[in-house]
């Protein structure tokens, strides 16, 4: 059993008056991709999103209950948000690689947190995650180029790529694979599996199949509740919770 | 379902398709009425401001063989000053010693105007002296001759001074000279030179009661019989120095030359400058303050009731009157807080600066509000800061945007009238500032307040370089509107 990298105890997220996510507590295991599903609208991104704070964003947002990475809360005062947010990478939906070269898309991360004494450490850096989101054997010729001339699939691999560079402790996806073509989502799982013996992976996905293929652990969350939460295998095979029986089965959602 | 039965095929609902057919014809043909008669308007604007003012770029020119009388000016007067403004010698300067009681003499002499009126009418009563008979007395036939001298401008009896005292003229000889014709003249000779063109045989020549009379008359169309009269374009090279180099010299045309009482020599130049030195007050103003407050307003600020009221203040503002700005100018910069400033182009910046403001930001709002949230979400992501990933991200995204906003807002700014009547930059300028930075603070005028100027004059000449300062306007302005669509276009395809 692999350590527990960060722990969510009683988590409530408000938007407003709306009650977004009533009271979720979860561990997350050190190199083990853990998965969330559910309909849509039921609070596992917005859980996601609390794990790195991306909800501070939002002014409307109020989050409740504690998150702790490591043993210290993330809400702390005395845990830079930016800080956080190095350790706590995160993947979108949509691949949104600025609008700059390959290479410096890569070399964002780092050279913000200045984490590269020089160009030939950046170098390495660079080509290190690109290896790691198997995407240096594509580009490594043209890493000038644009990245928005990148395919769609590539796109996601760099933005992996890029969220691995300034190495984080636990990557966040949410639905990574939801934009891409079918190749691309079986290049991206791969790669998700392959980052899970180094990382702590939790992804988000409408995929109930992708779940079962990459995620170790899988969360179904209903309506702001976490219903269950078990091994994969379990919650395909053997649901305890009437919700999950029924989604699982394709009942509704 | 049998046809028959099909509602869809049933006489009212095939009327109903015929009248929706109908309506949307009518609509169409509405609608290609409405853009014929927008283009239509836009084609007379166009036409009638460009046909006037092709008269204001081109001016009559008489050829004149000028005898320059060493009675006149004396060549030691000449000699002795030019000795005095140190320029070139010519044969008698070098026994010249420079003594300021005679250089005062030398330069009353050479520089007066009536000494180049003099040979002016002495080459008239010369050459067209059958012209002028039945006088009682001599001076009655010298005033009359003095009189048609006038149809030669100003601008030809400075350049006769300036050629002379620069020695490319010499005292004793006859020079000759495409003379620039004042405007009487100018306007008078067109108009046969139109008529001739079009075979319309009149005699009533609609100068007459002007300053050219009966004698002006017959000697033009003795000039004119002789090809001693032509039209050329009189634009100028406007006088430029880079880093103290005279890369141009000043040449007098409309591009080079300021305003004048004459018409002829009344040029748009000084008011070019002005309009350029209060774009420039404008941009260092208008741009810093706009761009970043758009930015705190849309990425920075809460939203609460007292943002909401800027924001609902700032979109009133950019409908206010552009005159009360200059109201607003008059009262506070020059009355309150800097008085005498009144007229300065750095004032009238300022004045366009504040009704700048407002389309500034609301489009440079518009421009980061469109970027998508994505690249701040990565960025965010990455561990940046709030700031760092508007100022890394958003703001290069939106720059193309806010740029042509802001290009958009100085085009809106130079062609503004009224708040530079407001703060007193509609004063009569006739001399191009070549003081640098200081012009900035020193009376000026703007293009706008120039056309408004000629336009009140009602001198034929004066309306043509009114239209032609409407073409120079206009022409700024459409390169600006342009310059902005394609920054644009060229950047919006790029991401």
């Amino acid at each position: 059993m692999s350590e527990i990298r960060m722990k969510a105890e009683d988590v409530h997220v408000y938007y407003g008056d709306n009650h977004a996510l009533k009271g979720v507590s979860m561990d997350i295991k050190n190199q083990h991709v853990t998965a969330l599903i559910g309909p849509s609208g039921c609070g596992k991104s917005t859980f996601l999103r609390c794990l790195n704070r991306m909800n501070d964003s939002i002014s409307i947002a109020r989050v409740e209950g504690q998150i702790l990475l490591d043993g210290s809360d993330i809400h702390d005062d005395s845990l830079d948000v930016t800080l956080l947010r190095q350790r706590v990478g995160m993947v979108f939906q949509k691949p949104n690689p600025f609008p700059k070269s390959i290479y410096d898309n890569v070399a964002y991360g780092p050279r913000l947190h200045g984490m590269a004494k020089n160009r030939a450490e950046l170098d390495e850096i660079v080509e290190e995650a690109l290896s790691a989101a198997g995407l240096w054997e594509e580009v490594y010729d043209r890493l000038d180029a644009e990245a928005l001339g990148l395919s769609g699939g590539q796109q996601q691999r760099l933005c992996i790529a890029r969220a691995v560079a300034v190495s984080p402790e636990v990557i966040l996806m949410d639905e990574p694979c939801s934009a891409l073509d079918p190749i691309a989502t079986g290049t991206v799982e791969r790669l998700i599996l392959d980052l899970a013996k180094d990382y702590a992976i939790v992804i988000v996905t409408h995929n109930m199949q992708q779940a079962q293929r990459v995620a170790g652990t899988t969360a179904f969350f209903h309506l702001g509740d976490m219903a269950e939460m078990a091994s994969t295998k379990e919650i395909f095979e053997n649901p305890q919770d009437p919700r999950t029986k029924d989604y699982v089965a394709g009942a509704f959602g | 379902m049998s046809p028959q039965t099909s509602p869809h095929q049933s006489v009212q609902a095939s009327r109903r398709r015929a009248a929706r057919r109908r309506g949307e014809l009518i609509f169409r043909m509405l609608g290609l009425l409405a853009l014929g008669l927008a283009a239509l308007f836009l084609v007379a604007l166009m036409y009638s401001v460009i046909k006037k003012s092709y008269n204001g770029f081109v001016q009559s020119f008489i050829q004149l063989d000028i005898y320059l009388d060493p009675d006149i000016i004396k060549p030691a007067d000449l000699a002795q000053f030019q000795a005095s403004v140190g320029v070139a010698p010519d044969r008698w300067a070098a026994d010249i010693e420079p003594d300021p009681k005679l250089a005062k003499r030398a330069s009353r002499s050479v520089q007066r105007g009536t000494s180049y009126k003099k040979m002016l009418q002495n080459m008239f009563a010369e050459e067209f002296g059958d012209h002028f008979t039945g006088y009682e007395t001599d001076r009655q036939r010298d005033k009359a001759i003095a009189q048609v001298a006038e149809m030669i401008s100003l601008e030809a009896q400075f350049q006769i001074r300036d050629r002379l005292i620069s020695g490319e003229y010499t005292l004793g000889e006859t020079i000759s000279l495409w003379a620039l014709a004042a405007g009487d003249s100018d306007v008078l000779y067109k108009d046969m030179k139109r008529r001739t063109q079009k075979n319309v045989d009149s005699e009533n020549w609609i100068l007459l009661k002007r300053s050219v009379d009966e004698n002006g008359l017959s000697v033009l169309m003795e000039l004119r019989d002789t090809g001693r009269t032509r039209i050329r374009p009189y634009l100028g090279i406007p006088k430029i120095d880079l880093f103290g180099w005279t890369i141009a010299e000043q040449q007098p045309g409309f591009f080079a030359s300021a305003s004048s009482t004459s018409p002829e020599r009344a040029g748009i130049a000084a008011a070019a400058q002005g309009t350029f030195l209060m774009l420039i007050v404008v941009m260092v103003l208008a741009v810093p303050i706009g761009v970043l407050a758009a930015i705190y307003l849309e990425k920075f600020a809460p939203r609460n009731q007292l943002t909401d009221f800027m924001e609902i203040n700032i979109n009133n503002l950019a409908a206010v009157p552009s005159i009360i700005f200059g109201i607003l100018g008059a009262a506070v910069i020059i009355q309150w807080l800097f008085p005498g400033s009144r007229g300065f182009p750095i004032v009238g910046g300022t004045v366009l600066a504040f009704m700048t403001l407002p389309t500034v930001i609301i489009a440079s709002r518009a421009a980061i509000g469109a970027v998508p949230p994505s690249f701040e979400e990565a960025a965010l992501g990455m561990g940046a800061s709030h700031q760092q990933s508007v100022f890394q991200h958003v703001l290069p995204a939106a720059l193309p945007g806010i740029a042509s906003g802001v290009i958009i807002g100085l085009a809106q700014a130079a062609g503004e009238t009224a708040p530079l009547l407001m703060v007193g930059m509609n004063a009569f300028i006739n001399d191009v500032c070549d003081a640098g930075a200081a012009c900035l603070m020193s009376k000026g005028v703007g293009m706008p307040s120039q056309i408004y100027q000629w336009a009140a004059d009602d001198d034929p000449l004066f309306q043509n370089k009114t239209a032609a300062g409407i073409v120079c306007l206009l022409t700024l302005v459409i390169a600006m509107n342009g310059l902005a669509t394609y920054i644009r276009a060229r950047f919006e395809r790029a991401n």
